[in-house]
């Protein structure tokens, strides 16, 4: 009798060992991202750098000590008053550089949506019809590829008039979606072939339910670790458009700051270094996160 | 053991250290091939054979490290050898073929050139000569039109000529032991039986031994002498081929046995096996297999059975039969 | 299919790909607001007169088409326009600089060739140690540096503070130098600055790639093979290896010539180097638009021209290629 309990005792532990190799359920899916997240620091390091910025961006007209375009001391180095000193005008850097992260965070996300919609309607546009339509769109993709990015921005960005943030922003983002769009295309038609969209097929789904419910979900990873991944970029690209002298003068965006900084400067380093520091915070916080995202999700993405 | 020995594995003991734990593969596995004997090493997925197989030739990577054991190979034990000894045996007298032939070439290389890289390893053949002896090699194995073959890349290979190939590399230096890790597993069935003839060739005219690793027992049963199985890190039975068919004594060989569909015999079901094969990280205290045995008693659950002789040349891992032999 | 054929096909490609840039050139630049001849013209005070002299001579009053193919064939023979605000053909104006822009970028690439490679095995290969934690970390900050922000904080230190390097340009005006070798001395002073913020950012970029290659080529089944045969782990490495993962390595690096312009535009203007980026942004500043619109097909040329030999490279390298 006890022999053949304890036998019964041990087989149900064992039972349950082996219930975890099963396939798991969504919830258990994203809880393993999030764990495997935690784990990766690095990741962990880049989200907090882009919550505090975030934040801060967020929170600057409660925390911003003055009004960004309030002018006071000219070069005065960093001191209990200012804590990051003033420019050539006298405007107070910390409370320029807290609302030039709004401006940052703002142009890294709207380009990143753009090049997401567009991205997105172009590569399952070609994916879906391929043929002659497919061929032209690629062709497109592929041209616009490999054609300098600075060039490219800088011609469209003069034929403005305006020099708005938006313009930067909007021309950005047309240039932006040949990688999505490769990307989108190519995972498309992997997923096409795959069994269970056969089986939808089959059942009678219209190609649009098709896209909407078994498709999509599944490019969404790679999409988001995209994204994530090209907001750096933006910022990036934003701050060498306006470094450069193509932005709007009164705007408080980082790289407008380095422009009027390298425009003016005599010794004055602090109104270099410190949208510098910011800049590049913020690009490595995004970067180490979608790093993490990018191994946590599994994702391959060739190239960049 | 005797001299009539080739090969001779001791209490094996191979882990892979992973952040999850250590993953305890081959934990304590005795093997032994003959002189142009033909050993076959069968079991599920993940039950260590491969680890076996790579252990052996010494090629386990980090995180997995050979822990335990001795390997006696021609009265040397290879766990204490050097690396340059090692390299020496590689390809010399212990030769691989491996499970996915395609991929098992450098695609960038010319298939004449790697076999050409292994005989030169070797052996000492002058640069003229090598072409002739590839050549040769390839065409022993049975590759059509071989003196253009040898400038061909492996992706203008079929799968069946890529194993054909990867055998002539391995057996290119006339090696005493050669080891096929699951070499028809990703081929047609109609190329199989081919390999598998081939194997049967080769093995008469090179006098090698050979240890086959696979899951399929009907390819063991066509070409082996002697058999072990394994189960989770541990050989559970070990006989030659017809004890091993005919009379089981492991519950798992058993087990197994009784799974494989059979013309000859009627039956209303096939018998499966409850549950799966335990992680090796957290292996299941005692016996292995004991947890999806049916004729398991509580000594299964607290310690692990030694294998013991239960009749000639065959041994058995199991509190069944610890009483008897 | 052999080379000859593939390298012909690829040639052929290339044609209306170049013909499709110049109409994208063209028509963004005719986009451009205001008009054209006032552009053309020059922005200070012009009469009217003036104005219609310069339509007629740009042909502005013909229709669109007929400007478009004027304008390509003049390309076609060397022929990029002429900057009303420089006085110059715009040829002229692009010819001198474009060995400083060449010099720059090739110093850049062969140097960060080698230290990403270089540093990219030894990290694959030596996996999870800490040399592969740390230049991985490194990597990554160097990728998510702004070039622009460090090459200011360079000359800063180096150039203001330090006084070790000079602040821009090629060379030290109004001196006369002792010997052509000293000459060429206080030439490479003025290089290393901007060549090392490019190598910067252009080594973190390809050390990643290196490294991930290497990495994933290391666990393929034929470094198995070239180890069970008995082959020395540095053979491995080298020519098993290496050579595989340098595949994609090769044509990444050179479809990214337009990505690695751009840096050295931004570069070339901060450092005053007098090459072709500079001369973009300059020219972008004062809405040239004739001599942008040449500038940027000649920079489409040389891109187009990059990614003609990128492809022929990969084919001659890889041998599964040639099988399409």
């Amino acid at each position: 009798m006890e022999q053949r309990l304890m036998t019964s005792h041990s087989r149900a532990k064992s039972k349950e060992k082996n219930e975890e190799l099963y396939e798991p359920s969504k919830a258990t899916r994203l809880f393993i991202v999030w764990r495997k997240l935690k784990t990766s620091k690095m990741a962990l390091a880049g989200f907090g750098i882009i919550l505090l910025v975030s934040l801060l961006a967020l929170l600057a007209p409660v925390i911003a000590p003055y009004d960004p375009n309030a002018i006071g001391r000219v070069r005065v180095p960093p001191s209990t008053m200012h804590w990051l000193g003033t420019d050539a005008m006298g405007r107070d850097m910390f409370s320029l550089i807290l609302y030039g992260a709004r401006i940052s965070l703002y142009v890294g996300v709207a380009a990143v949506l753009l090049e997401i919609l567009f991205g997105l309607a172009i590569g399952m546009t070609s994916g879906y019809f391929g043929g002659i339509v497919d061929e032209i769109l690629m062709r497109l993709t592929d041209l616009i590829m490999t054609l300098p990015t600075l060039p490219l921005l800088l011609v469209t960005v003069i034929l403005f008039e305006q020099r708005d943030v938006n313009v930067i922003v909007l021309v950005m983002g047309i240039f932006g979606w040949p990688f999505m769009a490769r990307i989108v295309r190519s995972e498309f038609l992997a997923l096409r072939e795959t069994t269970f969209v056969e089986a939808a097929r089959s059942m009678g789904a219209t190609p649009w339910r098709i896209i909407t419910r078994h498709i999509l979900p599944n490019i969404l990873s790679t999409i988001i670790v995209i994204g994530t991944m090209d907001i750096p970029w933006y910022i990036f690209w934003e701050a060498t458009l306006t470094f450069l002298g193509f932005g709007d003068p009164s705007s408080p965006s980082w790289g407008v700051l380095l422009w009027r900084g390298y425009i003016h400067f005599r010794m004055e380093w602090w109104i270099i270094t410190f949208p510098g520091l910011a800049l590049f915070f913020t690009s490595l916080g995004f970067n180490l996160f979608g790093d993490g995202l990018r191994d946590a999700l599994d994702v391959t993405t060739r190239g960049r | 053991m005797s001299e009539s020995l080739l090969l001779n594995i001791n209490n094996l003991k191979t882990h892979f250290v992973l952040a999850e734990g250590v993953v305890q593969a081959v934990d304590g596995v005795h093997l032994a091939i003959g002189k142009e004997e033909v050993l076959g090493l069968v079991g599920e997925s993940g039950c260590g054979k491969s680890t076996v197989a790579l252990s052996i030739l010494r090629l386990i990577r980090p995180p997995g490290k050979i822990v335990g054991g001795e390997i006696w190979f021609e009265g040397e034990d290879l766990l204490r050898k050097s690396e340059g000894e090692m390299r020496e045996i590689r390809g010399g007298k212990i030769s691989m073929v491996f499970q996915n032939p395609t991929s098992s070439m450098n695609p960038v290389y010319t298939v004449g050139s790697q076999i050409a890289e292994a005989i030169k390893l070797h052996q000492d053949v002058q640069k003229r000569q090598m072409k002739e002896k590839v050549v040769e090699i390839l065409h022993k194995v049975g590759i059509p039109d071989p003196s253009k073959r040898t400038e061909d890349y492996p992706h203008e290979y079929s799968g069946g000529m890529c194993q054909r190939a990867m055998m002539a590399m391995a057996l290119s230096c006339n090696p005493k032991l050669l080891i096929a890790d699951e070499p028809t597993t990703n081929l047609d069935v109609t190329i199989q039986a081919q390999i598998l003839d081939l194997m049967r060739t080769l093995r008469k005219d090179f006098g090698a031994s050979i240890l086959l690793i696979g899951h399929n027992l009907g390819v063991i049963d066509e070409f082996c002498d002697k058999v072990a199985v394994m189960y989770a890190g541990k050989v559970v039975e070990y006989s030659d081929i017809t004890t091993i068919f005919k009379k089981p004594k492991h519950p798992y060989t058993q087990a197994l046995l009784e799974s494989i569909p059979r013309l000859d015999v009627e039956k209303e079901r096939l018998r499966i096996i409850p549950g799966t094969v335990p992680r090796l990280i957290d292996p299941p205290a005692g016996c292995r297999f004991h947890p999806r045995c049916e004729y398991a008693m509580a000594v299964c659950g607290e310690q692990e059975p030694t294998p013991v002789e239960v009749g000639r040349g065959h041994t058995v891992a199991c509190f069944l039969h610890t009483s008897e032999g | 299919m052999t080379l000859r054929t593939f390298v012909i096909r690829r040639l052929i490609v290339v044609v209306p790909t170049l013909f499709l840039i110049s109409i994208a050139i063209f028509s963004i630049l005719h986009l451009a607001p205001g008009d054209p001849a006032q552009a053309i013209a020059g922005r200070h005070g012009v009469s009217r007169e003036v104005l219609e002299l310069v339509r007629v001579e740009y042909g502005l009053d013909q229709p669109i088409y007929v400007q478009y193919f004027r304008w390509l064939g003049k390309v076609l023979q060397g022929d990029f326009g002429f900057s009303y605000l420089n006085r110059a053909p715009v040829m002229n104006l692009i010819r001198p600089r474009i060995p400083y822009t060449v010099e720059l970028m090739l110093v850049a690439e062969a140097v960060s060739v080698v230290i990403a490679i270089i540093l990219g095995v030894i990290a694959a290969v030596k996996h999870y140690s800490i040399l592969d934690a740390v230049s991985s970390l490194g990597a990554l900050v160097g990728y998510a540096t702004p070039n622009f922000w460090v090459s200011l904080m360079a000359i800063i230190f180096f150039s203001s503070w330090l006084g070790w390097l000079p602040k821009g340009g090629v060379g030290t005006i109004g001196v006369t130098f002792p010997s052509p070798f000293h000459a060429f001395l206080d030439h490479l002073s003025h290089l290393v600055l901007p060549t090392s913020i490019l190598v910067l950012g252009w080594t973190a970029y390809l050390f990643r790639m290196v490294r991930s290659s290497m990495l994933e080529v290391l666990g393929q089944d034929y470094i198995v093979t070239a180890r069970a045969k008995g082959l020395k782990e540095r053979v491995v490495i080298y020519k098993h290896a290496l050579r595989n993962a340098l595949l994609p390595v090769v044509t990444y690096e050179a479809y990214s010539m337009g990505f690695l312009l751009s840096g050295a535009a931004v570069i070339e203007s901060i450092f005053s180097w007098p090459g072709l980026g500079q001369f973009m942004v300059e020219i972008a500043h004062k809405r040239d638009y004739p001599t942008l619109m040449g500038l940027t097909m000649i920079i489409a040329v040389m891109v187009l021209i990059a990614n003609l030999c990128a492809d022929i490279a990969y084919a001659i390298v890889d041998p599964r290629i040639k099988y399409e």
